[in-house]
């Protein structure tokens, strides 16, 4: 899937990864590929975005209300309060009794012996750190592909990438980017109008 | 605490909107820590049926939430 991937586009699926796991989430979806996307903001077209003001902070912030860190987020802490439970007194009192980290991050239990062995020896490419792509995110990389297609252009670059994010049908990258004030279809034309593609 | 138990007050006498969000947060929060206690509880060598017992259920119940879980 990724031989025909520009080294900008590996990097922004790397630092999908690395994002997610940032967040404490356990999977990968459009959302961290559009931060992985905005890590780059002098890539191809990334620029059609930083000038409405979506760049790697305000994605980050929007995420964070959206989506929350391991589903707890600004959101969740607001809606508590009107309890009375204030969630960062909470953490605080977690992280004190079981470290850094143990609300947000789920602690991981080791897999064992026998599934590590049978990993290792059935999938040579399986790494413990390896976060899976959600079902949205594998439909954009294929978008993506696609558009690459589209354009008679050989390889896929970030500008493809952020148009496979784009997705009509929607995913959680639309959603932030709607949540940040920025319409899907007016962002595509602007991102073709960056590349000098028509839209 | 006065200030927490009015917003409590204001909270469930207003719009459903806001009761229900905080409902739906409250519930992350205790899944959060049900898993977090769970997998500690488990590492100091509790079987399923203590912790069953102490979360007020079966234990096939808390193995088929928690038992796949890595």
């Amino acid at each position: 899937m990724f031989e025909r991937f520009t080294r900008g586009a590996r990097q922004v699926v790397v630092r999908g990864q690395e994002e997610a796991r940032s967040f404490g989430h356990s999977w990968v979806g459009t959302e961290h590929l559009l931060l992985g996307v905005l890590a780059q903001p002098d890539a191809r077209g990334v620029s059609a975005l930083i000038d409405l003001g979506v760049t790697l902070d305000t994605g980050r912030a929007a995420l964070m209300q959206i989506v929350g860190r391991a589903g707890l987020g600004d959101s969740d802490a607001a809606a508590l309060r009107t309890l009375g439970i204030d969630l960062d007194d909470v953490r605080h009192r977690v992280e004190a009794a079981f470290g850094p980290g143990a609300l947000d991050h789920p602690p991981r239990r080791r897999p064992p012996q026998w599934l590590r062995l049978r990993r290792a020896r059935c999938e040579p490419a399986y790494r413990p750190g390896h976060l899976p792509f959600m079902p949205r995110a594998k439909r954009a990389l294929e978008r993506s592909r696609r558009e690459a297609v589209d354009f008679g252009d050989r390889h896929i670059g970030v500008e493809h990438i952020l148009l496979g994010l784009l997705d009509p049908k929607g995913n959680t990258a639309v959603d932030l980017l709607r949540h940040l004030g920025a319409d899907t279809r007016a962002l595509r034309a602007r991102v073709l109008d960056r590349v000098g593609r028509a839209a | 605490m006065t200030e927490a138990v009015d917003a409590a007050a204001a909270a469930t006498n207003q719009d459903p909107r806001v009761g229900l969000r905080a409902v739906a947060a409250l519930r992350r929060l205790v899944e959060r820590l049900e898993a977090l206690q769970v997998d500690i509880a488990r590492e100091h060598g509790w079987s399923w049926e203590e912790i069953g017992k102490a979360l007020g259920v079966s234990k096939q119940a808390v193995h088929k939430k928690h038992g796949r879980r890595r």
